[in-house]
C-alpha cells in the first residue's frame, strides 16, 4: 500500500483509498460485482498496516460496504477467521475515528467491518444481514458486539434467524449513528466528520476501548482498567 | 550457521497446600475490614503457601527469621525438584544430559546456592555448569534465561535448565500495616523448570526458538520494590504506583526488540507476561494496547496461584504449550517485571 502523499489516490485491486490532510477514505471499488473473501481479508490486512504505520489521518471513512463477497464453498480453515478477527481488532485499536458509510444491504463480513467501526452512517433504505450461520460458520464480533447495541431478543432474531437489521430500527438501537439521504450524503458527512472528530486522539482510543468494554466486565475489573486507562492518558 | 535455541519442555510445582484466598486471610488472623478487602479485591482466588503450623485458634503461628530460612531451603529444593522432573519427563531427558543450570530465587539467600543444593539432591552430573541468581525479584525468570540460552546457542549439542524456584511465603511478615497487607495478599509459593536446547529431534511442535532479550531498568524508582530488614525478617515493600510506572515504561523496550527484528506490536501472536497483580496487568494491557485475551494465561495464573515471582511467566507458558493453538512461525513475547525497577522482555519464534 503505497499511499504516502498528501491529496493522494490509489487504486488497488478492491480498494480505492484516498488520503486528505485529515481524512482517509476508503472505498470498496462499486465496479466490482462480487469480493473474494481471501482478498478482502489481505486488503484490509494492507489498509491496516498502512493506517497505523504511515497515515497521519485522524478519520477513516469505509464506503462501499454492500459489496457482496463471496463465500468460498468450503468452509474456510479456522486460521482464517482467526486472520480476520486479528485485521478487525487492528483497525479498531487504531487511533483514528473509524465510519462506515452505509448504502444498501450490509452483510457478513461488511457488516462484522461496518460494526467494528467507531459510527455508522446510514440511508434509509439500508439494512444489515448477517447470514454466516446459513453457510455455516459464526459471524465472528457481531455476536458480541450487536447483542450489546440491541439486546438479546433483536440480535437473536438477526443473528440466529437471520432477519434483515433496517435502518431505521438499527438507527433507534443506537447501531446507526446517522441517517442521511444519498443527495445530502458529502454534505451530511462532512457535518458528522466535524462533530466526531475527537480534540484529543489519546482519551478518544481510551475511552472507545473502556466503553467495549464496559459490558464484558465486573465492576471491580472495570475499575482497575479505568485506573490503568487514566493513568496512560494523562501521562505526557 | 547460528543453531535454534529452543524451549523443550516446561515442569512447574507448587509446594503446600492451595487455599482460598479468604481463608489465607483468616489464618493470618486479619480482622481489620480494611485489610480484609485488600485480600478479597486481589483477584486471586487461591494460593499455594507453606505455614509452619496453626494455634488453637487456626492462626498461623509465629516464625522466626531462622525458620523463615530453613522453610526457604527446604521447600525450594524440593518443589524445584518436582518441576525438573516434570520438565525432564516431557523432553525424555534425565538429569545426567544437562550441561548447564541456572537456579533463581529471591525468597531466601543460599551458599552454596539453589543449583548446589539440587545437584546434590537429584544427582546432575558434577561438571555441569551452573550460576544462582539471587535477590532479582520477580523480572528474574528472563535474566536467568539469557545464560543458559546464551550457552545453548554456544554449545547447539547441548541442554541447559533454568530453574526458577520461590517459597513467597518465606518472606511473610505479620504485622497490621496495609504495605504488609498487600504483599500477603499477592505472592503465592511455586517452582518452575524450563529446558533448552537444540536438538533437532527434540525441537519441533515444543517451544519457540529464542530470539533476543530486552532490558530496561528504570533507577529514580529504585526503591519502588525492595525488601527492608527489621532486625530479623525482610519485609516487602511496594509502591502502589508501581503498576503506573511500569505501565508508563514499558512501550520502550517492547518496541526496542521488536524493532531489532522488523515487527510490531501486531505481528505478536502469543504474549507471555508476568503475573505481578492485577494493576500491573492492566497497566500493561492499556500501555501496549493489547487485548484481555492476549492475557488470559497472566490472569489466570495469578487467580489460582497468586503472583509467584520469578517462575510466575513460565506458569503463563506452560499453559500456552498446553493450549495447542501456536502455529509454526507464530510470535511470541515474554515479559517479566521487578524491582530494579526493571522490565525484561524476550522474543521468540514457535
Amino acid at each position: 500500500m503505497e499511499v504516502n502523499n498528501v491529496n493522494a489516490t490509489i487504486e488497488t485491486q478492491l480498494l480505492i483509498v484516498n488520503e486528505d490532510t485529515n481524512l482517509t477514505t476508503i472505498e470498496f471499488n462499486p465496479a466490482l460485482e462480487t469480493i473474494d473473501m481471501y482478498a478482502l481479508l489481505n486488503e484490509l490486512r494492507n489498509i491496516a498496516n498502512y493506517l497505523e504505520d504511515e497515515s497521519n489521518s485522524a478519520v477513516v471513512i469505509f464506503k462501499g460496504l454492500s459489496a457482496k463477497i463471496t463465500i468460498a464453498t468450503e468452509i474456510p480453515e479456522a486460521d482464517f477467521f482467526r486472520r480476520w478477527e486479528k485485521v478487525l481488532n487492528q483497525l479498531e485499536k487504531l487511533p483514528k475515528v473509524l465510519i462506515a458509510v452505509l448504502n444498501g444491504a450490509c452483510e457478513n463480513f461488511m457488516m462484522q467491518l461496518a460494526l467494528c467501526c467507531d459510527y455508522r452512517i446510514a440511508t434509509e433504505d439500508s439494512y444489515f444481514i448477517a447470514n454466516e450461520l446459513e453457510k455455516g460458520f459464526l459471524p465472528g464480533i457481531t455476536t458480541f458486539y450487536l447483542t450489546k447495541y440491541v439486546g438479546m431478543g433483536l440480535a437473536r432474531r438477526t443473528i440466529i434467524a437471520g432477519i434483515p437489521l433496517t435502518a431505521s430500527t438499527a438507527f433507534k438501537e443506537g447501531v446507526v449513528d446517522s441517517m442521511y439521504k444519498v443527495v445530502e450524503l458529502s454534505e451530511v458527512l462532512d457535518a458528522f466528520v466535524k462533530r466526531v472528530t475527537p480534540k484529543n486522539m489519546k482519551a478518544f482510543q481510551l475511552a472507545t476501548r473502556l466503553l467495549r468494554e464496559s459490558y464484558a466486565n465486573s465492576y471491580e475489573t472495570a475499575l482497575g482498567h479505568y485506573l490503568a486507562a487514566q493513568h496512560k492518558c494523562i501521562d505526557q | 550457521m547460528e543453531s535454534q535455541t529452543r524451549l523443550l519442555g516446561i515442569g512447574t510445582a507448587n509446594p503446600g497446600k492451595s487455599y482460598k484466598q479468604s481463608q489465607i486471610a483468616e489464618m493470618l488472623g486479619v480482622t481489620d475490614s480494611k485489610i480484609a478487602r485488600i485480600f478479597n479485591n486481589s483477584h486471586i482466588k487461591s494460593r499455594n503457601v507453606c505455614f509452619a503450623g496453626f494455634d488453637e485458634n487456626g492462626t498461623v503461628v509465629e516464625e522466626s527469621g531462622l525458620d523463615l530460612w530453613h522453610k526457604h531451603r527446604k521447600i525450594a529444593v524440593e518443589t524445584g525438584e518436582k518441576a525438573i522432573e516434570e520438565a525432564l519427563e516431557i523432553t525424555g531427558l534425565t538429569v545426567q544430559d544437562i550441561d548447564y543450570i541456572a537456579c533463581v530465587t529471591s525468597t531466601g539467600f543460599l551458599c552454596p546456592g539453589l543449583s548446589a543444593h539440587l545437584i546434590k539432591k537429584m544427582g546432575f552430573r558434577q561438571n555441569i555448569q551452573r550460576i544462582d541468581i539471587v535477590g532479582m525479584g520477580c523480572n528474574a525468570g528472563l535474566n536467568g534465561m539469557q545464560p543458559v540460552v546464551n550457552f545453548c546457542k554456544l554449545h547447539p549439542e547441548k541442554f541447559g535448565l533454568l530453574v526458577c524456584s520461590e517459597v513467597c511465603s518465606a518472606m511473610y511478615v505479620k504485622d497490621e500495616s496495609i504495605g504488609t497487607a498487600v504483599v500477603n495478599s499477592l505472592f503465592g509459593d511455586g517452582s518452575t523448570a524450563a529446558v533448552f536446547g537444540s536438538a533437532s529431534e527434540l525441537s519441533e511442535g515444543v517451544g519457540a526458538e529464542v530470539l533476543g532479550f530486552e532490558s530496561l531498568i528504570i533507577p529514580d524508582h529504585i526503591d519502588a520494590m525492595r525488601f527492608d530488614f527489621n532486625g530479623e525478617k525482610y519485609p516487602f515493600y511496594l509502591d502502589r504506583q508501581i503498576p503506573y510506572v511500569l505501565g508508563n515504561n514499558i512501550e520502550k523496550p517492547v518496541k526496542a526488540l521488536l524493532e531489532k527484528y522488523g515487527l510490531k506490536i501486531r505481528d505478536i501472536d502469543h504474549w507471555v507476561v508476568h503475573s505481578g497483580g492485577r494493576k500491573v496487568i492492566d497497566s500493561i494491557v492499556y500501555n501496549l494496547n493489547i487485548s484481555s485475551h492476549d492475557v488470559r494465561h497472566t490472569v489466570d495464573v495469578l487467580s489460582q496461584y497468586g503472583n509467584l515471582s520469578s517462575g510466575a511467566f513460565m506458569f503463563s507458558y506452560k499453559r500456552l504449550l498446553d493450549e495447542k493453538i501456536a502455529q509454526k512461525g507464530d510470535n511470541i513475547f515474554m515479559i517479566t517485571m521487578g524491582p530494579g525497577t526493571t522490565v525484561e522482555c524476550c522474543l521468540g519464534k514457535f
